[in-house]
């Protein structure tokens, strides 16, 4: 839930070290950050999603602008984090236990999860139909709710690149619902 | 706009045009009826993809983001700094004072000495502080190891407080009870570090508090002699043990009694005994009389060291309609980390205020 009309008070105090406000901004953004790692596979998405945010921490003093601009900016940081976290998992394969655990799921309420359960396993069927350029593309887009541009900033590609991976992306996902009629 | 036209077998790329692409990520229903149900997909991935984390973590990561905004800020220093009871100038103006004995510490090993003496754990000065130390140069030991776990406990580094704490227990001692007495203390205080560093508390503002009080226990009583000094290092163990516990066994019953912060305040005013094991009920003579040591005794028997646990305070605390510096002061009892937020007044009774009185007879 936006903080709206709040944020500039939360962030200011957030920049001078207010732990309620780091909490708050935390609370904010965590779910959909966790979200967006758990989707891409990262490893310990809440290890990373910690991580995100003590960059961040680092990096609020230097940070000027709304809302927007600070989810774009947090995403653009956990995506980084996440090609580390895929760098750092090739280089030590044997390290890294890959499939994300699903019963990690904490908070929520009980109709979702129960839902979440129920649909995961077909949705993350459906999803292995994208490459990854696409997957990470689709999920900062639906799940980070990033605009066309911070999704082009976050990976580093232009935004007519990421218009033509996320046209594909969602043909691909339509060709396999069809063929597979595994909505819901 | 782009097409995909060896795409097999669909219209997608010819009817679908990219402002359909984004209503459809943008999450309003789709003009294009192609599109149905890709939406209802997509929404179901927008529905269950969001993951919170349990709400420790959340107050971990915010409590350790705050703590590097606050070191990171443009004019702080790396840690926060040790309060120190005398306010004169080479206090105030660390700066000015880190300039003249770096000048100094060019030209003399007096100047290191007195440069280093003040410096905080991670700065560059402390080694050699500590260095000194060993070998009896500025030695104000226990005192000033305090003084650091306090900082660090204020910036919520609460493993590192403890570990801190070990340091200062000073092993030596008339008999061998009493050493034992002081390693017990010293072997529980990091066991105590160790459990939080590996799994941090779940309930961080009463772990603070407890904390909180474990220095200010060490800090009246290290000075304790013979028999004294043998319960001096039981008491310490067992409110060690308690943190361990509380560790262990996540937050404990509501604690009913609202006054324990303000217990820690009186504390300057009014020196206790020399060694009265203020905080826990259970006194550390009943553990030396059957050589008891089971970690569970002293958490059952006794009420928290201090602070009754203010559920509310980390977790809801901050209003949201009053979301200025000085907010989170009316939720959390004095002492709270954000509290001491460098820079800000001094606290009544936060824990390196407890300081002033060890002067005194």
């Amino acid at each position: 839930m936006p903080l709206g009309h709040n944020f500039e008070n939360v962030l200011g105090a957030a920049k001078g070290g207010a732990d309620w406000a780091w909490e708050a901004l935390y609370r904010d953004l965590a779910g959909p950050v966790i979200g967006y790692l758990a989707s891409r596979r990262a490893p310990d998405p809440e290890d990373v999603a910690a991580e995100t945010f003590l960059q961040v921490a680092r990096g609020i003093h230097a940070f000027e602008g709304n809302e927007a601009a600070f989810r774009s900016w947090v995403f653009v940081i956990a995506h980084r984090r996440l090609i580390d976290t895929r760098r750092k998992a090739m280089r030590e394969p044997n390290l890294v236990a890959f499939p994300v655990d699903e019963s990690g799921h904490q908070g929520g309420n009980v109709e979702t999860e129960a839902m979440d359960r129920l649909v995961t396993a077909e949705l993350e069927q459906a999803l292995e139909v994208l490459t990854d350029d696409q997957h990470d593309v689709l999920a900062l887009r639906i799940i980070a709710n990033l605009t066309l541009e911070e999704t082009a900033d976050a990976v580093g590609k232009k935004v007519g690149a990421v218009k033509a991976l996320q046209r594909r992306g969602l043909i691909a996902l339509r060709t396999h619902l069809d063929e597979g009629r595994v909505s819901p | 706009m782009s097409r995909f036209d060896d795409y097999p077998g669909d219209m997608f790329a010819t009817t679908v045009t990219d402002e359909d692409i984004e209503q459809l990520l943008a999450g309003s229903a789709p003009a294009n009826q192609e599109l149905a149900e890709l939406a209802a997909f997509v929404d179901l991935i927008r529905a269950t993809s969001v993951q919170m984390p349990s709400e420790s973590q959340i107050v971990e990561v915010a409590a350790q983001a705050a703590t590097i905004a606050r070191s990171t800020a443009p004019s702080a220093g790396a840690l926060p700094r040790v309060r120190r009871r005398t306010r004169v100038w080479w206090r105030t103006r660390p700066q000015v004072a880190l300039t003249i004995g770096a000048v100094l510490m060019t030209f003399t090993f007096a100047g290191v000495a007195a440069a280093s003496n003040d410096a905080a754990p991670g700065d560059t000065l402390y080694a050699i502080d500590l260095a000194l130390e060993r070998v009896g140069i500025g030695a104000g030991h226990v005192e000033e190891r305090l003084d650091e776990a306090n900082a660090l406990l204020s910036s919520g580094e609460i493993h590192r407080a403890l570990a801190h704490a070990a340091q200062a227990i000073d092993l030596s001692a008339e008999d061998s009870a009493e050493v034992a007495a002081l390693e017990e203390a010293k072997a529980a205080l990091i066991e105590a570090a160790e459990l939080i560093e590996a799994e941090p508390a779940p309930d961080a503002l009463l772990m603070h508090e407890n904390v909180s009080a474990l220095l200010e226990f060490i800090h009246e009583n290290h000075q304790a002699t013979g028999v004294d000094k043998k319960e001096f290092g039981q008491g310490v163990a067992a409110l060690a043990r308690e943190i361990s516990t509380r560790q262990d066994n996540g937050p404990p019953d509501e604690v009913d009694e609202p006054e324990g912060p303000g217990r820690a305040g009186d504390v300057g005013g009014e020196p206790g005994p020399p060694v009265s094991v203020p905080r826990v009920e259970s006194p550390p003579g009943s553990n030396a009389g059957n050589g008891n040591s089971e970690p569970g005794n002293s958490g059952e028997t006794g009420g928290p060291p201090a602070g009754s646990p203010s559920e509310t305070a980390p977790g809801s605390g901050p209003p949201a309609g009053s979301p200025s510096e000085t907010a989170p002061g009316s939720g959390p009892p004095a002492g709270s980390p954000s509290e001491t937020a460098p820079g800000g007044g001094p606290p009544a009774g936060s824990p390196s205020e407890t300081a002033p009185g060890k002067g005194k007879p």
